[in-house]
Order: structure tokens, then C-alpha cells, then sequence
């Protein structure tokens, strides 16, 4: 579904500062799995989602989504490209304050020009999935920390999107706020929708809903199917 | 403007670079500013016109318009120059808007010229106006209206609407011209195999009819009279600008009719008009 | 089209929520631009009533006014000088006028005095201007009397004050018979101040003047048109020097809306970092703050607007009346007639928004730009 090849990416090109995040990479992401990303911090897991999910583009490399070249595409086509395929969830959850949890979970409706009522409709659905229907009138900053991930995830299911794309999902939850979201996530396999995130955290990363565990290192890579890192784990691999 | 000509020398959209990411994003600037810029000319080729008209009855002869912008030399250059803006800047937003259909931008370097062309006549109109607003001094004696519009049928109205529309009706199919042709070379030197044959080349997804779609678009644009001016027919376009309220504006301003409404008004106020048109008052609330 | 509209209607959603969000930093902006609104928007309400006022009163007033120079001065005409003029064509009606000033040491204002025929003010009775009225405590019916200028004390009855409609003109007018006029300034028999022509085609004035000026060479011909000219240039020149002191303010705005635009908080560019990660576009943000900016100058405008006609039509201009129309001692006190005037409205919107836009624009698009990817590294 997503295949990367040679891809590099280096920040504050041709400037003294120049770094290089990532220096050829190539990967191939299957459809319908969960993949964890894991590796030191700095190792450029972070950099590997915004250039999959289409909030960034590669110095040089290509990616490859359903097939269609994106590496080379203007932000504007990126956009609609993540708009209608990813949906993002971020550590620091990034709602937007002031805005009610509902108004917070339609914002990525909004450039779709989908009426208002239908997204409504769509948000509320999902709120009622993930049992937060009784908070959807709040206003964000009064949510715990357990709603606000929740108001996150909604968020990024509005668009039904095909790929869910999470940051350090967990990194802010306490171990049984991690495993209700482990179980989230299980929901989403379910559904057929393909899962990439980075994770720390060995409750994530050797969890069951994981099928497939990439290892990075600085600057370097290595990918690792999952028997290698523990073997109590089934998978398909 | 020297990034504009960085543009034109470095662009490369395969590239990922910090400076390709720069120029594409001066783009939305670009197109931001050019879109004010396009209104902005709009409303003030509007209220050029009908407050030259308006502003006739301070210049002695000048009863409309023509006469206001015959007060000095840079009346009707001025204007010409902000219909040349307004066209410009029409066109500008046009090809952008094609442009960015297409995700390869195929346009970019024939709108980064064009914008090139643009600043200097911006500018130019500026000036110009600048100097007209400037040179601007109330009754200053004016070729009348009256010889203006005198004798034959041949008239001002006549002869602008024949004549000074043409130049900037000139420069913007001139450039349309331009810009399909550039387009289509652009298209066949991408893409020689599909401009060769219909098979359809894959050897990238960028190449696949997208040179083919932005043409496309840009036709549909010559033909559908929304996003510039309906522009075909010369006259419709004509209508359309400021030119239409300069005309309307002569033809009813043509001569004054003389107090009516005024003196209607004024018969039921019975002893003050009398005394006004002395010099007293003047002299009261002049000094 | 129809994804189009709902699309704006989203972006205008979002930024009223924004607006309420942020609510006393926009006040204060609209606030600030509310009351340069109506300060522009009363001096062109102003002047433009003023104007009409002008040449309301103009239009029943003769097409030429005929003076006669001597030595380059303006001089009595004298007797016979009517008859010389002779028959021009085109020229409706001629006669003679007789006006001249008065110096009331009691108010100290000058009054002008005009003589009028006998059928509208009787002889020992005078019809006095409003202000003059306000001035001196005089109502109809009252005598006032008046010492002239070779030491006599005339004495007369006011028989009625001016209707108030063109206060500005008629403030310090005083009509009187011709008999009492030439009695009270002993004006010479025979003579008058000027000569009044009225002209029924406005373009044949021209021609009128220019035979005038043929047939009585020490003629000075002074047309109604000029006249009305000259009010529009007293009025704009006025304008023009508060115009010039309000740049100042206008820049100030600029300043100001430049420094919030652009001193966006840390907290908005978070706001924008998300949207644009959650799938909005460069052009969506722009939009939307294209929508805030619209919003926020549109209802300055109005408020600013009506602020304005409120107190030009309603509280007689206050804040301006002074400086407009200059110190006189008799200060004419009047309602002005409501007049608004789409071309003026236009072109005052297109001057207090362009600025405002012209600095926001670059600002906007700098904050459109952020990387969507900021929000994964926070
Ligand atoms: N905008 C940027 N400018 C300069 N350097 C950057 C930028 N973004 C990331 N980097 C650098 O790129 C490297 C990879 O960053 P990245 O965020 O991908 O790491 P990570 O694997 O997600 O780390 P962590 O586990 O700490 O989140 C880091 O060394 C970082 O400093
Ligand atoms: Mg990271």
C-alpha cells in the first residue's frame, strides 16, 4: 500500500546545520496492519510519518501511496491526499482549545465542504464508538486526558480515512488508558484500516494489536519483523 | 521581482528542497496579493471613474468625467494604465489558477514572467496616478466638454470605445496566446511519447494527462466568461470595466440640466437663495 | 459551487468561534478601527451635506451676477448703467441688488444687509436670519434698532425670522425695504451694489458673460457656476486638512493592525499548525483569515458608520462644527438634511478597508505557510 524507496530527507539543506534524518530508506507497508516504529529518539520515526502521511516531502527518494508517486507532489495535493486517506493522531493530542469536543472532532470536515449537519451526524457516530457521546458538548480543555485522546482519535476517524497515523499515541496515558486504546486500535484493523505509529512504549510495541514491529536507527535503518524482538507474540510474519 | 527570477531559474517541483518548498509557497503569496491586487483595481477603476465624474464640478468646462481627466495630462494615461493592472492582474490570476490544477505546475515560469511584466506597470500606474491626483487643482481651465463632444458623431465616447480598450484587449489575448502555447511545448517536451502517440505513458504517475487537463482547463477558461472578463466580444468587455460607467456617465452628464431639482427645492425657502449668490457669504465662509 | 459555499460557510463558522475566542484583543482592534471609521465617515458626511446645502441654496440664485470694477475695485453701479447692457439674448430677467455689510458692536458680528422689494418686507420692518435672531433674543414682532454708520439710530420691526432650512447662508442675514437700505446706509440714489441676470439655458452663460464683458468692459461677470465651484473647493479644502491630519491616524491603524497580524500569538500559530496537519490547506487558512480580516473591517464600518450619521444628522456634527466652519461669531446653528451618497460610502469603504487589508495581507499568508508537519515536534 505504501512503498518507500531511497528516501532521504535532510533538514536545513545547504546551511551549516545541515542534519540528515533519514538516509535511504526503503520499506514497504501492507494494508490492513498495525506497523510500529520504533528506535532512540532522533532516529527519525517522527520525520518517517510526516513524509508517509503526506505532511511533508523527501529531499530525494520516492513514496509511493495506492501505487501513485506522492514524493513529488505540491503541498496542495498532499493535502488533499491526507485529508481524504490519513488520519492523525498526535502525542500532545493538539485539540484545539476554546472549541467544544464536537467542534474540535469536524475541523478536518470542514475543507471538504461536506454540510455541517452530516458532519455532525458522522462525529456523533463516532462518539458513540469510543463512548464519549456524554462529553461531546465540553469544551476540550476541561476533558481528562483519557477524553482528550479519545476526541483526538474521533478526530482523525471523521474523514473515514484508510490510514491512521499515531505519534507517540500512548506517551500521555497511564498504563490502562494504553491498553483501552490498544484496544481502539484493534477496532480499526477490524474495520480494514492500516495502522503506522511510533511508540517507546514496550506495552504498545509487544502488544498483540501490533503486527509488525520496524526498528530504526540513527540515521540508519534496520527493519525487523516482529519474532525477532519477542517471540510470545504471534504474527503473521 | 528577483525572486521571480530565481523562480524561473531554479525551479524543479521534483525536488524537495527546502528552496522548492520556499517557491511553491510564495506562490500562495503571490496569488493572495494578485487577487487583492485584481479587486483593489476593480473597485478603484469604479471609483476613479465616477468620482472623476463627480469631481467635475470643480473644474471650470469639465461638466463629467472626460472633463476631470482632461484637467492634466496623466487623467486618461492613468486610467488606461489601471485597466492594463486590472487586465494583468485578471490573466495573472487565471494562468495561477490553471496552474495549480495541474499538479506538476506547468505554468510556473510563464506566470513568474508575467509577473516580471507586471511590477513595472504596477508601478507605472501608480505614478501615474500619483501624478494626476497631484497635478489636480480646481479650476483649472479644461478643454470643455463642449468641444469634446461637438460636431460630428465621432465623439470621445466613440473613439474610446473603438480605441483604448484595444491595447489591453491586445496584451491579454496576445498573452492567452502566449500562455497555450507555452503550455502546449511545455506538454509535448514532458511527455514526448504521449504527444507522439496516444499511448499512455507510465513512466511516471505525474505525466499521465495532466499537461493535457491544464490545457484543457485553460480553454474551458477562454470560453466560460466566469473567473476574468467576457472578454470575447470586445464590446461585452467593454461594458463590463470601468469604461462602461465612464460612458454612462458622459452621455447623461452631457450637459447639466441647470438647478432643477435645486430650484424646486429652493422655491419653497423663499429669501435665501437671493441673498447667497451675492459674494458675502462667500467671502464668510471662504475666509 | 454548492461544496464551494458550504466550504465558506465552515471557514466563517470557524472564525466567529476564533473572534469569540480572542475577544478582547479584536475589540480592541475593532474598536480602533470603528473610530477611524467614524471619523472619516463624519467629515465626509459633513461636507457632503454641507454641499448639498451649498448649492440647494445656489440653485435659486441668478445665473450672473454682474460687478462693476473701478481701479480693479468692485464699485456702486451707477444710474444708467442697467440700460446699458441693452438686450442680450438669452437673459431672462435683470435688475439691480443692493447689499451690503453692518457692524454690530453689540454681538460683535457683521450682518448683511440686503434690500428687498417692497411687496416682501414693508418699510420700517426687516426679516433677520436665525442666528442673528438666536444672537440678539429677537422673535417676530420685536424692535431692534440698529445705529448706522454716520451715527443715526434707526429703528425697526421684525416682521419675521428666517426659516432655519439654510441656516449656514442666511445666519447673519437681515432683509429690509429699499427705502429704509438707501436711508440707513445713504446709499446714493440711483446706484446699486451689483446686478443680478438670470439665464434660463445653463449653456448659453457663457456666452452671456462673455457678451458682458464686451458690451461693459469694466464689468466683472461672476457666474453661478463659480460660485457653487467655489463652495466645493471651500469645503474640500477644509476636508482636505483634516484629511491630512487624519493620515496620521490612518497610518497609526496600519501600525496596528500590522502588529496584529503579525504578532501572532503562539497560541494561533499552534492553532494553524493543527489545521493544516488535520488536512487544511495553505489556501483554507488564508481564506479564513481573509474572513476574520472581512469581518472585523465590516463591522467597524458599519458601527463606525452609523456612529457617524448618527452625529453629524442628529448631534449636528459636534465633534467637527468648530473647525469646519471656521470661528464666526454668529455660528450658525442647523440640522443638516440627511444626505448619504452610495459613490461616497464606496469610496470611504474602499479607504478604510484597503489599508487595513494592504497590512494584514502578508502577515496572514506568513502564518498560512507553517509547516503542517510543526505540530508533530512540539
Ligand atoms: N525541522 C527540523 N529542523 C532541523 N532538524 C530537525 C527538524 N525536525 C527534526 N529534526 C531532527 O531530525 C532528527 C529526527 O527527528 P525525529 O523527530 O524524526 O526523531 P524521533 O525518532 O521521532 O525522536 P523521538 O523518539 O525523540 O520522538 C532529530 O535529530 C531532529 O533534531
Ligand atoms: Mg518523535
Amino acid at each position: 500500500m505504501i512503498e518507500l524507496s531511497q528516501i532521504k530527507k535532510a533538514f536545513n539543506q545547504g546551511q551549516p546545520n545541515e542534519y540528515w534524518a533519514l538516509n535511504g530508506i526503503d520499506l514497504t507497508l501492507e494494508a490492513g496492519k498495525v506497523t510500529a516504529f520504533r528506535g532512540p529518539s532522533g532516529s527519525g520515526k517522527t520525520t518517517l510519518l510526516t513524509l508517509v502521511g503526506c505532511l511533508s516531502r523527501p529531499t530525494s527518494g520516492r513514496v509511493r501511496f495506492k501505487g501513485q508517486d506522492i514524493s513529488g507532489l505540491p503541498e496542495r495535493f498532499l493535502t488533499e491526499i491526507r485529508r481524504q486517506s490519513f488520519g492523525f493522531i498526535f502525542q500532545q493530542f493538539n485539540l484545539i482549545k476554546g472549541l467544544t469536543a464536537l467542534e474540535n472532532v469536524i475541523l478536518p470536515g470542514f475543507p471538504t465542504g461536506r454540510p455541517r449537519a452530516e458532519l455532525i451526524t458522522a462525529a456523533e457516530e463516532i462518539f458513540e464508538q469510543l463512548k464519549l457521546s456524554h462529553r461531546r458538548t465540553a469544551k476540550v480543555e476541561w476533558l481528562s486526558g483519557g477524553e482528550q485522546q479519545r476526541v483526538a482519535i474521533a478526530r482523525a476517524l471523521i474523514n473515514n480515512p484508510e490510514v491512521i497515523i499515531a505519534d507517540e499515541p500512548t506517551a500521555n496515558l497511564d498504563t490502562a488508558l494504553s491498553r483501552e486504546f490498544m484496544a481502539i486500535l484493534e477496532g480499526f484493523t477490524a474495520e480494514g484500516k492500516t495502522v503506522l505509529l511510533t511508540s517507546h512504549d514496550p506495552l504498545v510495541v509487544e502488544s498483540d494489536a501490533v503486527h509488525r514491529v520496524i526498528g530504526m536507527r540513527m540515521a540508519v535503518w534496520s527493519t525487523t519483523k516482529k519474532p525477532c524482538f519477542s517471540s510470545q507474540q504471534s504474527s503473521p510474519y | 521581482m528577483p525572486f521571480a527570477v530565481q523562480v524561473i531559474r531554479h525551479w524543479d517541483i521534483r525536488s524537495g528542497s527546502e528552496r522548492q518548498l520556499d517557491f511553491e509557497r510564495r506562490t500562495y503569496l503571490f496569488s493572495t496579493l494578485l487577487t487583492f491586487v485584481f479587486v483593489i483595481q476593480l473597485a478603484a477603476l469604479l471609483l476613479f471613474v465616477f468620482n472623476a465624474d463627480r469631481l467635475s464640478a470643480m473644474f471650470v468646462g469639465a461638466m463629467c468625467a472626460v472633463g476631470t481627466l482632461n484637467v492634466n495630462d496623466f487623467g486618461f494615461p492613468s486610467l488606461i494604465s489601471q485597466m492594463v493592472v486590472f487586465f494583468l492582474a485578471a490573466m495573472w490570476l487565471a494562468i495561477n489558477h490553471v496552474d495549480t490544477r495541474a499538479p506538476d505546475y506547468p505554468l510556473v515560469k510563464i506566470k513568474y514572467g508575467l509577473l516580471i511584466l507586471l511590477l513595472p506597470v504596477m508601478a507605472l500606474s501608480f505614478w501615474l496616478e500619483l501624478q494626476y491626483f497631484l497635478g489636480l487643482k480646481a479650476n483649472v481651465i479644461t478643454s470643455c466638454c463642449g468641444s469634446l463632444f461637438s460636431g460630428d458623431a465621432k465623439t470621445i465616447a466613440g473613439e474610446a470605445s473603438g480605441m483604448e480598450p484595444k491595447p489591453a484587449l491586445f496584451l491579454f489575448y496576445g498573452a492567452l496566446t502566449a500562455v497555450i502555447g507555452g503550455a502546449l511545448w511545455h506538454w509535448k517536451k514532458a511527455c514526448p511519447a504521449q504527444w507522439l502517440s496516444t499511448r499512455r505513458g507510465q513512466r511516471n504517475g505525474l505525466c499521465r494527462g495532466d499537461h493535457r487537463r491544464a490545457v484543457l482547463h485553460f480553454a474551458l477558461h477562454i470560453r466560460a466568461p466566469a473567473p476574468p472578463l467576457p472578454l470575447l466580444h470586445p464590446q461585452a468587455g467593454i461594458r463590463l470595466s470601468g469604461l462602461l460607467a465612464l460612458f454612462a456617465a458622459l452621455r447623461r452628464h452631457r450637459c447639466r440640466a441647470g438647478g432643477g431639482r435645486g430650484a424646486a427645492v429652493c422655491a419653497g425657502r423663499q429669501s435665501a437663495p437671493d441673498h447667497s449668490a451675492s459674494f458675502s457669504p462667500l467671502g464668510r465662509i471662504g475666509g | 459551487m454548492n461544496v464551494w459555499l458550504e466550504k465558506q460557510r465552515h471557514l466563517i463558522d470557524f472564525t466567529l468561534a476564533s473572534l469569540a475566542r480572542r475577544k478582547t484583543k479584536n475589540l480592541g482592534l475593532l474598536l480602533a478601527y470603528a473610530v477611524l471609521v467614524f471619523v472619516l465617515a463624519s467629515l465626509a458626511l459633513f461636507t457632503q451635506a454641507l454641499r448639498t446645502e451649498a448649492s440647494f441654496v445656489l440653485a435659486g440664485s441668478p445665473e450672473v451676477i454682474l460687478q462693476r470694477m473701478v481701479a480693479g475695485r468692485h464699485d456702486l453701479i451707477p444710474p444708467g448703467y442697467i440700460e446699458k447692457i441693452g438686450r442680450i439674448r438669452g437673459v431672462q430677467k435683470q435688475e439691480g441688488r443692493l447689499w451690503g455689510y453692518y457692524y454690530d458692536p453689540v454681538v460683535n458680528a457683521n450682518y448683511t444687509f440686503m434690500a428687498r422689494p417692497a411687496d416682501e418686507v414693508a418699510s420700517g420692518s426687516i426679516m433677520v436670519g436665525a442666528t442673528l435672531a438666536r444672537a440678539r433674543g429677537l422673535a417676530a414682532g420685536n424692535v431692534i434698532s440698529f445705529r448706522s454708520y454716520s451715527g443715526k439710530l434707526f429703528a425697526f420691526k421684525v416682521s419675521a425670522v428666517l426659516s432655519p432650512d439654510a441656516e449656514l447662508l442666511s445666519a447673519d442675514l437681515v432683509l429690509l425695504s429699499e427705502a429704509d437700505f438707501r436711508a440707513f446706509f445713504e446709499y446714493p440714489a440711483g446706484h446699486y451694489t451689483d446686478i443680478a441676470l438670470s439665464v434660463a439655458n445653463p449653456q448659453e452663460v457663457r456666452k452671456v458673460a462673455e457678451k458682458l464683458s464686451t458690451t461693459l468692459p469694466d464689468s466683472r461677470p461672476i457666474l453661478r457656476e463659480e460660485v457653487l465651484r467655489t463652495y466645493q473647493s471651500v469645503f474640500d479644502w477644509r476636508e482636505g486638512i483634516m484629511l491630512t491630519v487624519l493620515a496620521g491616524a490612518i497610518l497609526a491603524f496600519a501600525i496596528l493592525s500590522w502588529e496584529k497580524a503579525s504578532g501572532l500569538s503562539a497560541e494561533e500559530k499552534r492553532e494553524i499548525g493543527i489545521l493544516k496537519a488535520i488536512g487544511w490547506e495553505t489556501s483554507d487558512v488564508i481564506r479564513m483569515k481573509m474572513w476574520e480580516g472581512l469581518l472585523i473591517s465590516l463591522t467597524a464600518f458599519l458601527l463606525g458608520f452609523i456612529a457617524a450619521y448618527v452625529h453629524v444628522f442628529y448631534f449636528g456634527a459636534a465633534v467637527f462644527e468648530p473647525v469646519l466652519k471656521g470661528w464666526a461669531v454668529l455660528y450658525p446653528r442647523f440640522a443638516l438634511v440627511p444626505t448619504v451618497d452610495g459613490l461616497q460610502i464606496a469610496t470611504l469603504f474602499f479607504f478604510t478597508i484597503f489599508p487595513y487589508t494592504a497590512a494584514v495581507l502578508v502577515p496572514i499568508w506568513r502564518a498560512a505557510i507553517t509547516d503542517p508537519d510543526s505540530v508533530m515536534r512540539a
